[in-house]
């Protein structure tokens, strides 16, 4: 019992609540929805960065050996974690969406620490960044790509590669369970939702294969199209997450057509997510022509490749749709420095990154599904100011939504904004202009990386200040999973406010009384 | 602008028109039509101001009479002719929305005349259609309050033409006013019906039980405003009885409209700065609550849109006067005055400006981008409902703070029902609906007009300015478009005509401009529609 008294005091101590119960081998085990999650992305993380290792050695042996040693302990821990962890079978939606942001908090920290360690990055704000934005499969880095190992490159890939699987994992098993019958994915998805997962279990496991299998299929037609071994598990690794890592400083600026060709169709599949996916392996052609959402996703494509290559001078309509493709999936590869776009681009691509990908994608945004039901949203609230007793229903794959599921939309809708709008004022505080500031604030949120202005097209941070990086490194991980986590903690800091002022009344009013006896 | 030509039964759900006066009883009118009736009331008001000015013009510059003249007796002879010839049919949603909608756009293209006869911007080899668009611009400019000018050479239009400019401002303050207090809210748009619904009776938005009584006091505040801030500055060194007056015109509808190219900073004036200051603050507030305090009941205090709205103002004050001496361009008494008075004049939609000439310190283009990020903030927020001043509005902005904390509580509890609280009373969903689909709409025409005006080859900081400070109704934006500089420095003409349309769009709270063809659609399709299902077509 010693052993599962500690679990319990560890669990607690972290604010986890866990309750000691006994395996079927009598180990005990804690019951902890946030420390079974860290230690299944801990058990992914600690492989792939063996294998990381594994790969780069011939090239740089000490950072191949001090990863695969990396490795090996994270896959340890991970084992250690889910051995004796155990998922609740019934968890409070708040301690579900707080354990979101402690899992990504805690493995922000860890792959930070294997950057240390390892010596691959020398500061601690830098691996923080590095770390964020690998995790959150944001484009952006301080690394000097042409000096780095081949493991860092890889390694670099596959910590967005893990981050995407996480992001698809929390999308489909985590968030709908927190948020019920609320939860848009499961709501509006709902024919797709129940032949992709008939249990989540199940379900998951799929997606799994499904990401996996996506990944290599994308490192194949690399390899194919020309690109060499690592080049091709790098961009591979990058484009099946969104994540954008590149092992060129000019990411795709020395490729030729085929490679690119590959990547902007590799970007749209990534960008439309698992179900469009599910439906592709399957050969559901008409399920997917009937989702809303990806013709809605498809035509923002198709209207930003036309403005972009009518409307910029130079650029071709391949070029064209390669950059529409990487921004909307928020993927982040760039083919030339975005600056010779012109403002045409600028203003266009703003609104591709900021609506982002599909749901069930590993990309960010605000989501092409919300906003396609925004527009129904704010044409409902227009025809009621036609007609004030008109019954307008918003529907979504001709199901009806209801006004809660539309408020709760409404609610995230204000929230991502308003983190928008704080990361533009902080990183204007931080030293940034105005229009670099609005970029890169609306990329970071977005996980896209790389903005007009300061950062740039390759997303390299040398000219950003220590400050304002720090502050992209929030707006990654806000942007990524954490703007419900961050309203919960804002809700759970007035709650404690409204009970201290309540409290403090009291006290005041018991002293008065005793003043006037 | 297509009405219907005869006068149609009142139709289910419609309220009856007001009914006409005394003296044209005795006839019989032939057309029934709000907007055409309301258009012409509009006309005739402003034709009297464009008269007035002439009347100036001639007995000062006497260089663009004719102009003014002309155009004041065309807007009268319209104006008239079509208040007279018309009678306000039934008073359905969508015909407030169109007569709301096509009485700004007419106004501002009936405005455009002096301008255009004058040859006001004929300079620099400009053709015709340069001409008409400037002349459009700073037309629908002035009529939104907005502030924006496209007009480089100052010397050029006489004093007349100069003060017509400065009153298209205090016209589109006076239209505004009576929009917001009595019209919006009726068809649930403007804002105060959060207030309404805070505060249930008539003695919220309405100032009287009958709507006639409400709008003669509010102009009358209106009015006795503008004249006190006429009075205050030339009471105080530097402006003349020309300049006061002006300027009052254009402070009290928080327009920012200047006859001097480099706007207040041409005075050079701490006492100036404090007066508009004041003076912007006071067009920014409520004139519900104005009324109050002239009548003897204040309720400053107890407003919390007003309590919010000099908070927001405060911070951002502070933010930008510690971000100007921190970045050590300035000195603290400098960054207090510059940060200050640009703080206030974009946090209330003023729009008026203290530099002294481009790259001087009360230019915000070149002040750091922190300040500058958050003169975009106050330029999104604006001032609060019921008030000359443009942007979201503050009260919205509180009760999309209060949707966000909902939608946090309702993450920890999912089957909790939470409602909207504004001060102690809860929101109707049906009107917390309606904010945060204002919200969406004025996103969305934010992100459109930048694209649009940016494909039509506008800077990107200068576009995304322009067009949050068009439909905010601000004035100046960033970058080339600054308060040193014209939109004719920064945008080609198509670009120009985007940004009056914004102007129009955001002036009337988007709704009534998106709405304002549904009459005329609603008729057409009536019109299509077989004989027997025409009555049901409504």
């Amino acid at each position: 019992m010693r052993g599962g008294t500690d679990s319990r005091r560890l669990g607690q101590r972290a604010g986890l609540r866990g309750e000691t119960r006994f395996g079927a081998l009598g180990q005990h085990r804690v019951d902890s929805w946030t420390l079974a999650g860290l230690a299944d992305a801990v058990s992914v993380l600690g492989p792939v960065t063996v294998l990381c290792g594994l790969g780069g050695l011939g090239d740089d042996n000490g950072d191949a050996l001090a990863f695969t040693a990396a490795g090996a302990i994270l896959t340890g821990v991970g084992l250690a974690g889910r051995h004796r962890t155990r998922r609740p079978a019934d968890v409070a939606p708040r301690r579900v969406i707080v354990g979101i942001g402690t899992v990504w908090g805690a493995m922000i920290g860890l792959i930070a620490a294997v950057y240390l360690a390892t010596g691959a990055v020398g500061r601690l704000d830098d691996a923080v960044v590095e770390a964020a934005a690998g995790l959150t499969t944001t484009a952006v880095t301080t690394l000097a790509v042409e000096e780095a190992s081949r493991t860092v490159l890889l390694w670099r890939a596959a910590t967005s590669w893990v981050g995407g699987l996480i992001a698809i994992v929390v999308a489909l098993g985590a968030l709908p369970r927190a948020l019920g019958g609320t939860a848009l994915l499961a709501h509006t998805t709902r024919d797709r939702w129940v032949d992709l997962m008939p249990t989540t279990a199940a379900g998951l496991r799929r997606v799994a294969v499904l990401y996996a299998g996506f990944t290599l299929a994308c490192a194949a037609a690399y390899l194919a199209a020309g690109l060499g071994p690592t080049e091709a598990a790098v961009h591979g690794l990058g484009t099946a997450s969104t994540g954008g890592f590149s092992s060129n400083a000019d990411s795709f600026a020395g490729y030729g057509p085929a490679a690119r060709a590959v990547a902007t169709g590799a970007m749209i599949a990534a960008g439309a997510g698992v179900f469009a996916m599910w439906g592709a392996v399957r050969g559901r052609a008409g399920w997917l022509w009937r989702s809303q959402e990806l013709r809605f996703y498809l035509a923002i494509l198709a209207g930003a490749t036309a403005i972009l290559a009518i409307g910029v001078d130079g650029l071709g309509v391949g070029d064209a749709l390669f950059t529409a493709a990487s921004v909307s999936s928020t993927t982040g590869f760039a083919t030339g420095e975005w600056t010779a776009l012109g403002s045409t681009a600028a203003g266009v691509l703003l609104v591709a990154a900021g609506i982002g990908s599909m749901i069930g994608s590993a990309g960010g945004g605000t989501r092409v599904l919300r906003a396609r039901l925004l527009v129904a949203f704010g044409g409902r609230e227009l025809r009621r100011q036609l007609d004030p007793h008109a019954v307008v229903v918003v529907r979504h794959d001709r199901q009806p939504l209801g006004d809660r599921t539309l408020d709760r939309l409404g609610g995230y809708s204000v929230a991502h904004l308003a983190v928008i709008g704080g990361g533009a004022l902080l990183l204007g505080a931080a030293g940034m202009s105005v229009p670099s500031g609005v970029w890169s604030a609306v990329s970071a949120v977005s996980t896209l990386g790389p903005a007009f202005g300061d950062i740039g097209a390759f997303g390299h941070l040398d000219g950003v200040t220590r400050p304002a990086r720090l502050v992209l490194a929030a707006l990654m991980v806000t942007g990524r999973v954490a703007i419900l986590p961050l309203l919960s903690v804002i809700g759970a800091a007035l709650q404690l406010r409204r009970s201290l002022l309540r409290r403090g009344r009291r006290l005041w009013r018991e002293g008065g009384r005793a003043r006037d006896g | 602008m297509a009405e219907p030509a005869a006068r149609s039964p009142a139709e289910p759900g419609a309220r009856p028109g007001p009914a006409s006066p005394p003296i044209l009883r005795r006839h019989r009118r032939r057309y029934s039509s709000t907007t055409f009736h309301v258009c012409g009331i509009s006309l005739s008001f402003v034709s009297a101001g464009m008269l007035a000015c002439a009347l100036l013009e001639r007995l000062t510059t006497d260089r663009d009479t004719a102009a003014l003249a002309v155009s004041g007796a065309a807007a009268a002879v319209i104006g008239a002719g079509a208040w007279y010839l018309t009678a306000p049919g039934a008073v359905r949603n969508r015909d407030v929305f169109s007569a709301v909608g096509w009485t700004w756009v007419v106004t501002t293209l009936m405005g455009a005349l002096p301008f255009l006869l004058a040859a006001t911007f004929a300079v620099g080899g400009a053709d015709g259609l340069e001409q008409v668009v400037n002349s459009l611009f700073e037309s629908a400019s002035g009529f939104t309050s907005t502030g924006s000018t496209v007009l480089a050479d100052f010397e050029r239009p006489g004093r007349g033409l100069l003060m017509y400019r400065q009153a298209t401002q205090w016209y589109g303050g006076m239209g505004v006013v009576l929009l917001a207090v009595t019209v919006l809210p009726f068809l649930g748009v403007g804002g105060l019906e959060l207030v309404s619904a805070e505060v249930p009776g008539p003695g919220s938005d309405r100032l009287t039980p009958r709507v006639s009584q409400t709008v003669r006091r509010l102009w009358a505040v209106y009015a006795g405003f503008t004249l006190a801030v006429a009075l205050a500055l030339f009471a105080v060194p530097g402006p003349s009885l020309f300049d006061s007056v002006a300027h009052a015109l254009t402070t009290a509808s928080t327009g920012g409209f200047s006859p001097h190219p480099d706007s207040i900073g041409h005075f050079g004036s701490v006492a100036v700065e404090v007066v508009m200051m004041a003076a912007m603050i006071a067009g920014a507030v409520s004139f519900t609550l104005h009324w109050r305090a002239i009548t003897g009941h204040p309720a400053y205090h107890r407003d919390s849109e007003l309590r919010t709205f000099m908070l927001v103002l405060a911070a951002a004050a502070a933010a930008i006067v510690a971000l100007l001496w921190l970045d050590g361009g300035l000195g603290l008494v400098e960054s207090v005055r510059v940060g200050l008075f640009n703080a206030v004049s974009l946090g209330t939609s003023g729009g008026f400006s203290n530099a002294t000439g481009p790259g001087s310190a009360g230019d915000y283009v070149v002040w750091a981008g922190g300040a500058q990020m958050v003169l975009l903030f106050l330029m999104v927020v604006g001032g609060c409902s019921g008030s000359t001043a443009g942007g979201i509005k503050t009260l919205r902005m509180q009760v999309l703070g209060v949707v966000m904390v909902r939608s946090v509580r309702r993450t920890q509890m999912p089957r909790a029902v939470i409602p909207v609280k504004l001060g102690d009373r809860a929101l109707a969903e049906g009107v917390v609906a309606r904010v945060v689909g204002f919200f969406l709409l004025h996103l969305t025409l934010v992100l459109v007009g930048l694209v649009a005006v940016t494909a039509l080859g506008g800077d990107f900081e200068s576009s995304l300015g322009a067009v949050v400070g068009a439909l905010s109704n601000m004035g100046p934006a960033l970058a080339e478009a600054g308060p040193t500089s014209t939109f004719a420095d920064a945008f080609n003409l198509p670009a120009r005509l985007v940004l009056a349309l914004c102007m129009v769009i955001g002036r009337l709270e988007i709704v009534p401009i998106l709405l304002m063809f549904a009459a005329g659609w609603r008729r057409l399709q009536d019109l299509s529609s077989p004989p027997g299902r025409r009555l049901t077509a409504s």
